[in-house]
C-alpha cells in the first residue's frame, strides 16, 4: 500500500499550509482513528483559483489530501462537489484496504463539505 | 503437545487480545461434534438430541468449574461478555437514587452499557480515574464511599494490560452494600479465576478469547441474586407455562437463554477451556515473553509504551513518534506481524493519554521469542520508511 508515489506526497506534502484571505474554510474529523484535515479554497469565477491543506492523521490520509490538493486548481466548483469517490480512489492509485478508504476518502470529504458551503447548500452523498 | 493450525500462515500473530487462535484440538472437537453427535438440545427424545443435551450442560458444568462457581446453574450461556454485561445491565434493578460506578480502563461492552444503563434509571454515573496510568485506589474507594449501588469494572485492562485488585474493591464495594459485575474478558485467558476469592458478583468471558470459537461467552451470577433477576429476552427454552393471558418462567439459566443455544460453541468452549488447563505452566512463560518485549520496546527511542511495564500478563500498547498508530500496524501486516491499531474500544481512556490511536501487541499461548524480534525488526523498518 505504501509504494512510492503515496509515499512521496505523505513526505513532501502539495499544496500543503493555509490561504492568507480563502474564500471557504472547513474542517473534517474521522473520529474512529482521530484524523483532521482543513482545507482552505479561493474560488474566482466558480473556479478553484487555489487551495491549501492542513492536517493531522495517517499517511493514507495526508497522502490523499496532498494529492486532491494538487488536482483541485482549474476546476469547476460544482464538479468538485460532485466528484465520485472512485475518481479519488484512483488519484490515490494504490488499493486500499477496507479499513482504509475512510482515511483516502476524508480529504475529498473535506473539500465537498467546503465547496457545497460555498454553494450554499450541503455535501450530498455518502462518504 | 498443541498444535496450533494458524502457524501454516506463517503470521507472527501478536493480536490475541482482539481474539485468539484456535488450537487443532477445538477445531477437531467441532468437526466431530456436528458429524456425529449434533442435535438441537433438550425436550428432543432421541439419542443425538440426548448426545447434544449432556454435551452442553457438561460444557456448563466445565465452565463452572473454570470459574470457581458453587454450582453450574449459576452460569449463563451468552453470545460473550458484551452480552452477558447487557444482560446485567439490563435486569439489574437501579433507582434514581442508585451510583454506578465504572472506571476509565473498561472496554466500551462494559462502559455504555452502565451509561445506558444509568441513564435509563436516573442514577448518578461515575467513572475511576487514573493516577500515572493505573487505577487509582484510593480515588476507587472514595467513590464506593459516596456510594456505589453497582461497581462494573475489567479485571484485565485490553490497553494497558494492568491487572485490578478484584477482591480489595469487592470488599469495599460490599461493605457498602453494593454488588460488583467484572469484565474478565482479558484476564481469563491469562490469570487463574476465582470468583469466590475475586469476591465477584458476577463475571463475564468470552470463549474467543481464551482459544475457542466466537458466538459464545459466559455470565457467572452468584445464585441467590441471578434467581432475582427479571428475564431479558423472550422465546422458547425461557419458559414454564404459557398461556392466553400470561406467562411463567424458567429458573435460571434456563431463564436467560431464549432460544436456541450456542450448542456447537458450547462443545468448542470447554475444549478450549481444557486446553488452557494444560497449559497453565505456560502462562508464567507467556508473562516473561512479555515483560521481554516491553523492555525491548522501551528502549527503542522512537517507541513510547502506553501499558503498565510490571506484572503485565501480555498486552502492550505503544506509539510510534511521527508514526499514525494505523500506519504502523499496516506496514507490520507488510512484514508478516499482526498488531492491532486503534483505541481498542477504550476511547475515554485513549482521551486521557491524549492520542487518538495506538498500536497494540497482544500475547498467546503460541507466541515465542521470534514473534518479539520479528515485532523489533519491524519497527524498526517502519520508522525508517515513514521518517519525514
Amino acid at each position: 500500500m505504501y509504494r512510492e508515489h503515496l509515499m512521496d506526497h505523505y513526505k513532501h506534502p502539495r499544496n500543503h499550509g493555509e490561504l492568507e484571505s480563502p474564500t471557504v474554510s472547513h474542517t473534517e474529523k474521522n473520529p474512529s482513528c482521530g484524523d483532521t484535515i482543513t482545507m482552505d479554497f479561493l474560488i474566482e469565477d466558480g473556479k478553484v483559483k487555489d487551495v491549501r491543506f492542513r492536517g493531522e492523521g495517517c499517511a493514507i490520509s495526508m497522502a490523499a489530501a496532498s494529492m486532491l490538493a494538487e488536482e483541485l486548481p482549474g476546476k469547476k466548483v460544482e464538479q468538485v462537489v460532485l466528484m465520485p469517490r472512485d475518481e479519488m480512489l484512483e488519484l490515490i492509485g494504490v488499493p486500499l484496504t477496507t479499513m482504509r478508504v475512510k482515511c483516502g476518502l476524508l480529504a475529498l470529504h473535506t473539500a465537498k463539505k467546503a465547496l457545497a458551503k460555498n454553494l450554499g447548500e450541503e455535501a450530498k452523498g455518502e462518504w | 503437545m498443541t498444535e496450533w493450525p494458524y502457524k501454516a500462515t506463517g503470521i507472527h500473530y501478536l493480536d490475541s487480545a482482539a481474539s485468539t487462535q484456535k488450537p487443532k484440538a477445538v477445531l477437531d472437537a467441532l468437526q466431530e461434534f456436528y458429524s456425529m453427535h449434533y442435535s438441537n438440545v433438550h425436550r428432543g427424545l432421541h439419542r443425538l438430541a440426548e448426545e447434544s443435551t449432556k454435551a452442553y450442560e457438561k460444557a456448563r458444568a466445565t465452565v463452572a468449574a473454570f470459574l470457581g462457581a458453587h454450582n453450574p446453574k449459576e452460569i449463563v450461556f451468552t453470545s460473550g461478555t458484551t452480552e452477558a454485561m447487557n444482560l446485567l445491565a439490563s435486569t439489574y434493578p437501579l433507582t434514581a437514587d442508585d451510583t454506578v460506578v465504572v472506571s476509565l480502563l473498561d472496554h466500551h461492552s462494559t462502559f455504555v452499557p452502565w451509561q445506558q444503563a444509568a441513564k435509563r434509571a436516573g442514577a448518578t454515573f461515575k467513572v475511576i480515574p487514573l493516577a500515572d496510568g493505573r487505577l487509582d485506589y484510593a480515588a476507587a474507594e472514595r467513590l464506593i464511599e459516596e456510594g456505589c449501588a453497582v461497581l462494573a469494572i475489567t479485571h484485565l485492562s485490553n490497553v494497558t494490560g494492568e491487572t485490578i485488585d478484584v477482591s480489595r474493591l469487592a470488599d469495599k464495594v460490599h461493605a457498602n452494600g453494593g454488588v460488583i459485575f467484572v469484565d474478565g474478558a482479558q484476564a481469563a485467558a491469562h490469570i487463574e479465576i476465582d470468583v469466590q476469592s475475586l469476591g465477584a458478583d458476577a463475571y463475564c468471558i468470552s470463549a474467543h478469547k481464551l482459544y475457542g470459537p466466537t458466538g459464545i461467552g459466559a455470565l457467572y451470577c452468584r445464585q441467590d441474586l441471578l434467581d432475582t433477576l427479571p428475564p431479558y429476552q423472550f422465546g422458547g427454552e425461557m419458559v414454564d407455562q404459557v398461556t392466553v393471558s400470561k406467562t411463567t418462567f424458567a429458573n435460571p439459566p434456563a431463564r436467560f437463554e431464549a432460544g436456541t443455544p450456542p450448542i456447537i460453541q458450547s462443545v468448542g468452549f470447554s475444549t478450549a477451556i481444557d486446553v488452557l488447563h494444560a497449559h497453565q505452566s505456560d502462562l508464567k512463560r507467556i508473562e516473561s515473553l512479555a515483560k521481554d518485549a516491553i523492555s525491548r520496546l522501551s528502549a527503542l527511542p522512537f517507541i513510547t509504551v502506553h501499558s503498565v511495564t510490571e506484572q503485565n500478563p501480555g498486552i502492550i500498547s505503544f506509539t510510534m513518534e511521527g508514526v499514525h498508530a494505523h500506519d504502523v500496524a499496516q506496514f507490520l501486516d507488510s512484514k508478516d506481524v499482526a498488531v492491532r491499531a486503534g483505541h481498542h474500544c477504550c476511547q475515554p481512556l485513549h482521551d486521557t493519554f491524549s492520542i487518538p490511536a495506538s498500536v497494540r501487541a497482544s500475547f498467546g499461548l503460541y507466541n515465542t521469542k521470534e514473534d518479539i524480534d520479528a515485532l523489533i525488526a519491524a519497527l524498526k523498518e517502519c520508522k525508517e520508511a515513514f521518517d519525514v
